[in-house]
């Protein structure tokens, strides 16, 4: 079986990028959001890292918190919390909210 | 009862379960030195879906040396590289 | 395409056709930004956690940053006892100072004259949140995952830092439940500064073991 996508020891790679942003309030609030879920033994981090392992190859090459989002969005369909459907009905009431 | 014990030679169980692990590619395989017990921890194999990762299972640090890794290493022949692996993963090889 | 497609096989900017309820010049982060929020609201409102629960969670993490973790480093430097307490129970020692450790458990790794310790989590990013805050994006890059257990000092080079070629490198790929701080080597020159002089030279590069401190 060959290496998977998120078990990147030994992979080529180029250089590092050193320079920083500051993550943004929406990073931060998914990151507070999963540590709420995780307090309550809602949502393990074993089990958002395995949903970020699993992403197709597309998916989990976005950056760091856009992957994030798009596995806790399946993990959470997977444990009948919530669905991918419902979310993005969701994005457009906000959406809607905003442009009004 | 500990399985392994502190300067124990062991061999990380060249093995390719899919799913989820915690045992890097890279280490697959190779063989290093228990460095020491880090405790007893729930299975993350098993939390990853769902189950309660119980009964616990024991980790270890395991020290490799960088040569065993990697055949082109670049640096000294002492560098190397520490992780940490359950005992499920391991195997103690002979003195 | 649906926006469900859309989210799930990732995106082009190339189509002309509107996705519902994102329009095609929505970037990237403002997508994200929508999607984290109405995640957030649909689990409040189902109840599955509080409003109150990610304020509280948000907060902690506002009041985790490098500058406490370096306290951690002075107080080692200068209070020996404590040092040997750190180096034999990592979790235990930052306990002293407030610092919770969850789950994980801390390894506190000494670079000596001999020794230079750095920090990678290969699969993923793991890291001593609690005591250093968020990651920085080098971290959980794909270069540094892959690189830092492979070739260590070029990437240490990268980072300005050169070791001696005689001098041990120790990578530490934080795989599982130990999460590492690297206690960086006191500097020349710095002998009897005050804790706090001594930590405002403790980056958190230095704590992650890319960089030195420099006095």
């Amino acid at each position: 079986m060959s290496q998977r996508q998120h078990d990147m020891g030994g992979m080529q790679a180029g250089p590092i990028e050193s320079d920083e942003h500051a993550a943004e309030p929406w990073a931060k609030m998914i990151t507070s959001l999963a540590a709420a879920m995780r307090d309550h033994d809602i949502m393990r981090i074993d089990e958002l890292r395995r949903a970020l392992e699993d992403l197709p190859e597309d998916v989990y090459s976005k950056d760091y918190f856009e992957r994030w989002s798009e596995a806790m969005v399946n993990l959470l369909e997977e444990k009948g919390l919530l669905t991918r459907e419902e979310v993005m009905g969701k994005m457009d009431a906000l959406k809607a909210q905003l442009e009004g | 009862m500990m399985m392994f014990s502190v300067g124990d030679r062991v061999r990380i169980k060249d093995s390719h379960p899919p799913g989820h692990r915690r045992t890097p590619y890279y280490v697959r395989g190779k063989t290093g030195v228990v460095e020491r017990y880090c405790g007893d921890f729930k299975n993350p194999e098993e939390l990853a879906y769902g189950f309660d990762g119980t009964p616990k299972r024991e980790l270890y640090r395991v020290r490799i040396t960088q040569t065993e890794l990697w055949p082109d290493y670049e640096g000294s022949d002492s560098d190397t590289l520490d992780l940490e692996i359950y005992d499920h993963w391991l195997e103690k090889i002979g003195e | 395409m649906t926006t469900d497609e859309r989210g799930a096989h990732g995106h082009d900017h190339d189509h002309d056709h509107d996705h519902p309820g994102t329009t095609p010049d929505v970037n990237e982060t403002g997508y994200y930004e929508l999607m984290a929020e109405a995640m957030k609201e649909l689990l409040i409102e189902k109840g599955v956690v509080s409003a109150d629960d990610v304020r509280r969670n948000l907060e902690f993490l506002d009041s985790r940053d490098p500058a406490e973790g370096a306290k951690i480093i002075a107080r080692a430097w200068t209070d020996p006892a404590f040092k040997k307490r750190l180096l034999e129970d990592g979790t235990k020692a930052v306990g002293e100072m407030g610092f919770p450790m969850g789950d994980a458990e801390l390894i506190v790794v000494e670079n000596t004259k001999d020794v230079h310790n750095m920090i990678v989590c290969t699969l993923c990013s793991c890291y001593p949140r609690t005591i250093l805050g968020l990651p920085p994006d080098w971290y959980k890059s794909k270069s540094y995952r892959a690189r830092a257990v492979v070739e260590p000092r070029s990437v240490l080079k990268e980072f300005g830092t050169e070791l001696p070629g005689d001098k041990t490198v120790r990578v530490h790929d934080s795989n599982a439940d130990m999460r590492y701080l690297v206690l960086p080597e006191q500097p020349a020159g710095t002998e009897g500064w005050s804790e706090e002089q001594l930590a405002a030279i403790v980056t958190r590069d230095a704590m992650v073991g890319v960089t030195l401190p420099q006095a």
